[in-house]
């Protein structure tokens, strides 16, 4: 008479009621085989070192017992035709290291899944504490918030206010500025027509020589003028050249007419 | 001047309480590397006697998905 221990691997998709029902029938299979179950411990839920079967989590079984050397042959059979078994290890072991059972399987199985209920119960409150704790601290942002449209009514009042505050002295500034560009653009606008009246008179007889001519020396002399413009002192010497720029455009419509006698 | 040896003295030598079981895998990890090798005993000092018992509980762990067979030094 030998001692021997098996442990299993029983399938995680499987519920309590089912799972004792699975681990009893492999009590009576081994009954059956001719071995004698001294002890059955329910290790729970755990996860596996490598997928077997597609499965990442495996319910883990011990089962020691003594008998005959064929008993576990019959033993491993039975196991590996059972489909809800991944896996099974049976070693032999000496008198010394048999578990003395103080629970029935049902007391073990309720046991770890009230620990594992409790786990995923602790679990789930730190989950829940956690996103409280996420709550509470957007909560006082969203008093905040639900404070804030007064606050930020009289601070967008106060904010409008300083802004036509603002808005007027820019407005007043801005006044100033048109003012001061208003009286640059007067002070700038009597040569400028006189310029494009000279441009306009000069662009009129586009077909002849001569004019072309002139408008070289027309655009010289703007060239000219507007170098004097930026120099602002020889305002003289600009006018006297839009008096010549005139004369030759009341010349130059009686050459056109000549030309076309 | 004292004599101080370098060579270690096994652990499961030293303790007759620690044994080494393939069931009892949490001791195991500590003569396995991270890639799920066993470290041999002139590296971690065990006995030979101590390591042909610890390979052995290291295999069986490893059937029964204890204990990897190897890990993907990838995923450390």
């Amino acid at each position: 008479m030998n001692y021997y221990e098996t442990l299993y691997i029983v399938h995680p998709a499987l519920d309590a009621g089912r799972l004792k029902d699975i681990i009893t029938g492999v009590y009576d299979s081994l009954k059956k085989m001719g071995g004698n179950p001294l002890a059955v411990e329910f290790w729970g839920k755990r996860k596996l070192a490598y997928f077997i079967d597609k499965q990442k989590y495996g319910t883990y079984v011990l089962v020691q017992y003594n008998g005959e050397g064929k008993c576990t042959s019959n033993f491993a059979v039975e196991l590996e035709h059972n489909p809800n078994i991944l896996a099974y290890l049976t070693t032999s072991i000496e008198k010394d290291k048999v578990i003395e059972q103080k629970e029935d399987i049902e007391t073990q199985i309720a046991g770890k899944t009230r620990e594992a209920e409790r786990s995923e119960a602790r679990r789930g409150k730190e989950v829940a504490v956690v996103e409280t704790d996420i709550k509470e601290s957007d909560a006082p942002e969203i008093k905040k918030g639900d404070k804030s449209p007064e606050d930020e009514s009289e601070q967008t009042d106060s904010s409008t206010e300083e802004r036509d505050a603002d808005s007027t002295e820019i407005k007043a500034e801005t006044t100033e500025s048109e003012d001061k560009e208003n009286d640059s653009t007067e002070d700038e606008t009597p040569e400028e027509s006189s310029d494009s009246e000279a441009d306009k008179d000069v662009d009129t007889p586009e077909e002849n020589s001569d004019a072309q001519v002139t408008d070289e020396e027309s655009s010289a002399e703007i060239a000219e003028s507007e170098s004097d413009e930026e120099n602002t002192t020889s305002e003289e010497s600009t006018e006297k050249e839009s008096e010549t720029k005139q004369e030759k455009a009341e010349d130059e419509p009686a050459a056109v007419s000549e030309e076309e006698k | 001047m004292a004599f101080i040896s370098n060579r270690r003295i096994c652990v499961f030598c030293e303790n007759s309480d620690q044994k080494i079981d393939y069931k009892e895998f949490k001791t195991l990890r500590k003569f396995i590397t991270d890639q799920g090798k066993i470290i041999p005993g002139h590296v971690t000092g065990v006995c030979a006697k101590h390591q042909r018992h610890l390979g052995r509980a290291v295999k069986q762990a490893r059937n029964i998905a204890l204990l990897p067979y190897s890990v993907d030094p990838r995923h450390f």
